[in-house]
């Protein structure tokens, strides 16, 4: 089944500006922003206020830097599964345990956006 | 069987479960959604049903009914539902070319008959993981049909039911116990008149002569009859409409590609609701316009996005809401983009106001409009306003939110909060 659709001289030859959000976003659908609170991530580049973008529709292994739900609230770990455990990427952190049931993995985090400029781009 | 069937795409509870999307703390609270104003319950999760909530219900009754303790509410965050129906959207955009959004969280899409359980259970799976929404799925040779088929996959916690696969002498014992009351159109004053007839049951309404049905009713009534016995008749304009939402949203027979085409769908379609929202006696507080590129079935990059916007006051005009819609999708095309599907809808639809002489001047309403703005931007919300709602005391009849949760997927300041 493949509705042919109406040509579009558009679809063909445009080119246009950079897209950040196709450069960035693989499925928009399943794809969040959220913002870091804490410093437990800092080793992997994610600091405190910055945005992360979490695609809910990748599935989590070993390595994956996720998003998790902790007694009810958002965590941004890094997934081991050898002893399961969800580890900081920060020294004053200790890695936190999976338990037998498990945890919810609520989405896995793609990309970090880290302003440099105090305040971000729309500053000043 | 025919080569193809509808089905049904259900969200359980879609108020309740976008925002526990957000908030894993709820759930399994017994979560209600009130109106705007914090008025009523609009919307019921599972728990807070098997608690007695009944829809409709009195914030004051419940909050202060120690019955209903645990129970948590919410206002309506139509910024927040409207995007993931939007999303929703997006995920069965993948699966077929042929889908009608009939509601903010009803989709009917025509599938082929072999492989409809297939798709739907796969469907199922993707809106549950990616969105977070849990769905119901019915399947069936009509849409009439299909509702009857969602509502078993709920009422039973099946997740998918295809009344396709049940023999025929099982679908009439399904038809035989629904109460003629729940099928689809069927209100309350025909559920009267055809007790009058002995008819309480959809299996009895399916099994009445059409041709009787259109000279002792009406044509909609046949056709319903028909659906239920099985064939297809029920185009889309003469759906029964939804009560809580109105929406248009069609394929476009030409897709368009500039942004002043893509605002004079919007404006064409805001028209259409309008129409229907006076029609109904219904007005309506926020608008949302969708844009889609038609998902993965066509050439070209994809695109499905939405946009709400809340207005001053309720109103089923047509130069405000077409106004406000034609301005939505211009601010959703991007360049490049093939546009196919089209929809605007209706939210939180209240009751016609009693007067709107006072604020009719299109030209006068975009002045006032862009004065406020300016003002508000600077001063403050409460600045100004139009109306009794330039006092600078919040007026007692304003629109109480005080339970709104974060535009999570709309604003930057407002993004969830990650440790």
């Amino acid at each position: 089944m493949v509705p042919a659709g109406f040509p579009s001289p558009a679809e063909d030859y445009y080119d246009g500006p950079i897209d950040l959000d196709a450069h960035l976003i693989r499925n928009p659908a399943a794809t969040f922003i959220m913002r870091i609170s804490g410093r437990s991530m800092e080793g992997v580049g994610i600091h405190d206020g910055d945005e992360i973008i979490v695609d809910r529709s990748l599935r989590a292994g070993d390595g994956s830097i996720i998003v998790a739900v902790l007694d009810n609230e958002f965590t941004c770990k890094t997934l081991r599964t050898d002893p399961p455990r969800l580890e900081p990427a920060n020294p004053d952190f200790e890695p936190i345990p999976i338990p037998e049931e498990g945890i919810t993995v609520w989405g896995v985090v793609t990309t970090v956006i880290h302003h440099v400029l105090p305040g971000g781009a729309h500053a000043g | 069987m025919p080569a193809e069937v509808y089905a049904l795409v259900d969200v359980d509870s879609m108020y309740a479960s976008v925002e526990r999307v957000f908030r894993p703390d709820l759930r399994s609270v017994p979560v209600v959604v009130l109106s705007n104003n914090d008025g009523c319950a609009v919307a019921r999760s599972r728990e807070a049903k098997a608690l007695g909530v009944a829809m409709g219900q009195p914030w004051f009754q419940l909050k202060n009914n120690p019955r209903y303790r645990s129970v948590v509410a919410l206002s309506s965050n139509f910024a927040l539902y409207g995007d993931f129906s939007a999303r929703m959207l997006a995920v069965t955009e993948r699966h077929t070319p042929f889908i009608h959004p009939y509601s903010i969280d009803e989709q009917f899409l025509r599938l082929p008959a072999d492989r409809a359980g297939a798709i739907a259970w796969r469907l199922r799976e993707q809106i549950g993981q990616w969105l977070g929404l849990p769905v119901s799925i019915g399947i069936a040779s009509t849409k009439t049909l299909a509702k009857v088929a969602t509502k078993i996959a709920k009422d039973r916690r099946e997740g998918v039911h295809d009344l396709t696969a049940a023999s025929p002498k099982s679908v009439w014992q399904v038809l035989d116990e629904l109460p003629v009351g729940e099928v689809w159109g069927i209100g309350s004053r025909l559920t009267a008149r055809l007790a009058g007839h002995e008819v309480t049951s959809a299996g009895q309404l399916a099994r009445l002569d059409p041709g009787w049905v259109r000279r002792a009713f009406t044509v909609v009534v046949e056709r319903t009859v028909r659906e239920l016995a099985g064939t297809p008749c029920l185009p889309v304009e003469q759906e029964p409409s939804p009560r809580r939402q109105l929406m248009h949203c069609r394929m476009l027979g030409r897709p368009v590609a500039r942004q002043d085409e893509v605002a004079d769908v919007a404006c064409a379609f805001a028209q259409r609701v309008a129409a229907r929202l006076r029609r109904y006696g219904r007005a309506t507080n926020t608008v949302c316009v969708w844009l889609s590129t038609g998902g993965g079935f066509y050439a070209g990059p994809a695109l499905s996005v939405q946009a709400t916007q809340t207005l001053l006051a309720p109103t089923n005009a047509v130069v405000p809401l077409a106004r406000a819609a034609a301005r939505l999708a211009r601010a959703l095309w991007r360049p490049g983009h093939t546009f196919r599907r089209v929809g605007v809808m209706a939210l939180d639809l209240v009751a016609e106001p009693g007067q709107q002489a006072l604020w009719a001047s299109p030209a006068a309403d975009d002045a006032v409009a862009a004065a406020v703005d300016a003002i508000t931007a600077r001063f403050g919300r409460d600045a100004i306003g139009v109306g009794r709602a330039g006092f600078r005391q919040r007026p007692v009849w304003a629109m109480r939110q005080e339970r709104l949760s974060p535009a999570y997927t709309t604003r930057w300041d407002q993004l969830p909060v990650v440790r």
